[in-house]
């Protein structure tokens, strides 16, 4: 935590010395940010170039949050929501107003080796695969360590094969939206965890937040990339990455159905893919009043250019708002 | 060999080298998985390693570079970034061998392919993580101005924290299950190896061993069965050998019964008052009896011999006896042809080892057939040393018996030593016999060590010669039977009993005795024969013929021989037809003093019974 609170006073500074320098950095969410970065190409033919600098969603708050100046982080992408606390921490620094853009839909995608046969997993699944205590249903519903090694202890009919799941690090917004869309939601489905929510709530939110440290899910960094490469080299091992990142790498890697649902366009932009989420953009009014190069970026990334229905993100992957 | 049993051999070969040359390979192939197997995990483990030190380097460039910027002490601050270069030079060195820009050899070049897309796709190729991570740490030991310095911190901070540390993490991972994979395949193929090795020895117990344990089954059967086959034939053959023999045996018997009667009659007839043509005929008579007795003689002989039974029992013997024995005997027979027989004894020691039968058959068939083909002048028998002063343990002989006969023309003169081989060589001539004579005569010689040959032969006669080598032997003075018999020329007479079933052979023995000076007293079986022992106490001797109704001579004997008075101890002589040198054996055995073959001439049966009834009237 100390590494993590150091970082996060390091990278102010740094970003601030930037801005003093006259160059706009764009933090926040490595999701976002496949997206951003083609906006960002465009802006620089145009001569009016940012940086981004991937730092997760969380990471991307904390730097959005720290500092009113305009130049200073004027923009940060997210994968999921700004959080009350980040707000609270917005609101301390006299931020000003604050915008949030959804600039489409995103979902996240459980990989699998696409040698393997088509896993049809469910919320409650990946809850019982991942999370780090689990209920104990033969005994009053104790929370325990999960002691699960392969999937078919999971759940009957899924294979016996080890739980072995690469995601994105802690401060990956897709791993952020994973916990909430997948864990937290397969917790809720258990009959045992809507016990312990209404006995002990905050036992029941510390459960259905924290994925297991044991080696069955493993913290693959930031780089996407490398959680394809584990699920095409060990065929028995999952992969947790945004819906971009597959669409990417679809013709070497197969996605996971989940509640009976593959992750596509249509099912995203539905919402009857489970694992949906919106991708936002959040910039600070002030900011993008006296940053002309900030404003560019938000309104190019906002634009119908990009994300109307036929905008140049909807071809990179990204699921428009309006799609029907 | 067969062609069956090569042809067969090579089919076991073939089969047999195959089997082999699959199980090496088997052994090979094996053999090669496990050091290839070994080598793999030898290079996924080296490579294992170095992702887990990239790991921890990558945190090492972390802190010494949060360190350095944190230190105000300049001496703390150079040490460090010592430790930074270090680790900076370290992390790049190995970062050139993950990438696979270096790679040290093959099998770690193939170690590395899984991780290969790692460090190059088109997404986001981790080896661009890792160069701006050591670049923005290289720069930061440039002394750059503050803000500068930041933002390079802020780069080593961001990668350090997650994607470097848990990318190397990943990396050593998917080596891993790589290496796990790789095992489990190896551990696959060598089970499936083993497989194919037990199909193999399995197969060659079915294609090989099976079927070279049935061959080997059935040779065996085979082989027993015709040994079983060939003893059954064998057995066959002894059986028809034994009828054979056992017909000739009994013919040779039955023959010699009245042969004795023929020739003894007309023996007898020659002496009664004849005129010129009478005893002319009665001479015929005489002679066609003695060849006839001469041709079974031959018969059975030859028949002995065909069958392996002709026996030898050597014993010490004179040889002079013997000849002059001999000579004695033919004497008579060349004197009625007025042949002059003459007898010259030029032998050294002459007391040797040998059986005096076989030699005396030798001699007696030479002068005999002499005497046949001669029908004036005189025959030579001439017997000598070879010396040979060194050597006192054995004395060589030769014996020819020389005639004026016609001899033996050039072409047939080795005929003449064949089975039947007079029959044609000789066919023209008066005397032809059925030719065994000479044949038997010959083997005998050889199976007695010695030769028979005819030495020369022009139309003024013949030279047999009988040469051999005998053992010497010590003779202490004693006389044998034949050379006591010949020599004692005694007038003693007495009563003899003349036992015989036959009414002619009695008249026969009984002339010939009665001619010589005895009284004669007769019993037609043995019984007769036992209770005249037992009421003539005067009698001198018996004349006992062996097979006769009621009682046979062989119990006869026995039965005298079981009294307890001194009639016990008379002198029997048989007087058999029974003409095998063994069933005089077996009669001295029974009891018998001494045995005389029927027909017997009237010389023997006189000088035999004078001897024995001597040696009675001596004791």
């Amino acid at each position: 935590m100390m590494i993590v609170v150091r970082t996060g006073i390091l990278l102010a500074v740094t970003l601030f010395a930037q801005a003093l320098a006259g160059e706009t950095k764009i933090v926040g969410s490595s999701t976002v940010s496949k997206f951003a970065n083609v906006s960002e190409t465009r802006l620089a033919a145009r001569g009016l170039p940012v940086t981004i600098e991937t730092t997760g969603t969380g990471g991307g708050f904390a730097l959005f949050c720290s500092s009113a100046d305009p130049e200073f982080a004027p923009v940060t992408l997210a994968s999921r929501p700004i959080k009350n606390s980040e707000r609270e921490t917005c609101d301390k620094n006299s931020l000003g107003p604050v915008q949030e853009h959804v600039i489409g839909l995103s979902g996240v995608v459980v990989l699998q080796n696409n040698n393997k046969k088509p896993l049809r997993l469910t919320q409650r699944d990946l809850f019982l695969a991942l999370a780090a205590q689990t209920p104990e249903p033969e005994n009053d519903c104790r929370l325990i360590d999960n002691p699960r090694i392969r999937w078919n202890e999971v759940r009957e009919g899924l294979p016996a094969v080890k739980i072995e799941v690469y995601g994105p690090p802690s401060t990956s917004g897709t791993r952020a939206s994973f916990i909430d869309l997948a864990i937290a939601q397969g917790a809720g489905d258990d009959t045992c965890m809507q016990e312990i929510k209404q006995s002990a709530p905050k036992e029941f939110k510390a459960a259905a937040s924290k994925l297991r440290t044991d080696g069955a899910w493993i913290d693959a960094g930031e780089n996407d990339a490398v959680i394809v490469a584990a699920v095409r080299q060990i065929p028995h091992a999952l992969g947790i990455v945004g819906y971009p990142v597959f669409v990417f790498f679809k013709d070497v890697v197969d996605a996971a159905a989940v509640e009976g649902v593959a992750p596509a366009r249509e099912t995203i932009a539905s919402e009857a893919y489970p694992l949906s989420r919106s991708l936002r953009v959040y910039a600070k009014s002030d900011a993008i009043g006296v940053n002309p190069a900030a404003k560019a970026f938000l309104d190019e990334l906002t634009g119908e250019a990009a994300i109307g229905p036929d905008g140049y993100l909807i071809a990179e992957g990204l699921i428009p708002v309006s799609a029907p | 060999m067969t062609a069956n049993a090569r042809s067969l051999r090579e089919l076991f070969r073939r089969r047999y080298v195959a089997g082999l040359i699959a199980l090496a390979g088997l052994a090979c192939a094996s053999l090669f998985i496990f050091f290839e197997q070994t080598a793999q995990q030898s290079g996924g483990a080296a490579l294992i390693n170095l992702a887990s030190s990239q790991k921890a380097l990558s945190q090492r460039v972390s802190f010494f570079v949060n360190a350095i910027s944190a230190s105000d002490i300049a001496a703390e601050r150079e040490t460090l970034r010592t430790e930074l270069k270090t680790a900076i030079g370290e992390m790049r060195a190995a970062q050139e061998v993950l990438s696979g820009a270096q790679t040290p050899d093959r099998r770690m070049a193939q170690k590395l392919a899984p991780i290969r897309e790692i460090y190059m796709n088109d997404y986001a190729p981790f080896e661009h993580d890792v160069a701006i991570f050591l670049s923005s740490a290289e720069q930061f030991l440039e002394d750059l101005p503050a803000p500068e310095e930041t933002t390079l911190i802020s780069e080593v901070n961001l990668l350090g924290m997650h994607t470097i540390m848990q990318t190397y993490d990943v990396i050593a991972r998917i080596i891993a299950n790589d290496a796990e994979r790789a095992l489990a395949q190896a551990g696959f193929i060598q089970s499936v190896l083993m497989l194919l090795f037990i199909i193999v020895l399995t197969a060659e117990s079915f294609i090989i061993f099976e079927p070279m344990g049935k061959k080997i089954e059935q040779s065996v059967r085979d082989s027993e069965l015709a040994q079983e086959q060939a003893q059954r034939e064998a057995a066959r053959a002894r059986q028809a050998g034994d009828a054979k023999s056992n017909f000739l045996r009994l013919m040779s018997h039955e023959l010699r019964t009245p042969l004795n009667a023929v020739i003894g009659m007309s023996k007898l007839l020659r002496g009664t008052d004849l005129s010129g043509p009478q005893l002319e005929y009665a001479k015929h008579i005489d002679d066609a009896g003695h060849h006839m007795l001469s041709i079974a003689d031959d018969i059975l002989t030859v028949n002995q011999q065909s069958a392996g039974k002709l026996k030898f029992k050597p014993a010490p013997t004179r040889i002079d006896d013997e000849l002059r024995s001999v000579v004695a005997m033919l004497k008579q027979r060349a004197e009625e042809k007025t042949i002059e027989l003459t007898y010259d004894n030029k032998i050294a020691h002459g007391d040797v080892v040998v059986d005096g039968v076989r030699f005396r058959q030798v001699v007696f068939n030479l002068i005999g057939n002499a005497i046949k083909f001669t029908d004036t002048g005189s025959i030579a028998i001439s017997a000598a040393s070879k010396a040979d002063p060194d050597d006192d343990k054995s004395e060589a002989f030769e014996i020819r018996v020389t005639d004026t006969g016609c001899g033996i023309a050039k072409e047939d003169q080795e005929r003449i030593f064949e089975e039947f081989g007079q029959a044609h060589a000789l066919g023209e001539r008066a005397h032809a016999g059925v030719g065994l004579g000479l044949a038997i005569s010959r083997s005998i010689a050889e199976m007695m060590g010695g030769t028979l040959s005819l030495e020369s032969s022009s139309t003024s006669g013949s030279v047999f010669l009988f040469s051999l080598t005998l053992q010497r032997a010590k003779i202490d003075g004693k006389k044998t039977a034949t050379n006591a018999a010949n020599n004692s020329a005694s007038t003693k007479t007495g009563k003899v009993l003349v036992v015989d079933d036959n009414l002619p052979n009695r008249m026969i023995a009984a002339a010939f005795l009665k001619k010589a000076g005895f009284s004669v007293e007769f019993a037609e079986n043995g019984k007769e024969a036992v209770e005249a022992v037992a009421h003539h106490s005067d009698l001198a001797a018996v004349l006992m013929d062996i097979e006769m109704p009621v009682m046979d001579g062989i119990t006869a004997t026995r039965a005298v021989r079981a009294r307890t008075d001194e009639s016990a101890r008379m002198p029997i002589i048989a007087l058999t037809a029974h003409a095998l040198p063994e069933d005089r054996d077996n009669l001295i055995a029974e009891g018998f003093d001494d045995v005389l073959r029927k027909p017997a001439s009237e010389t023997e049966i006189v000088r035999c019974v004078r001897h024995y009834a001597f040696e009675r009237a001596a004791a």
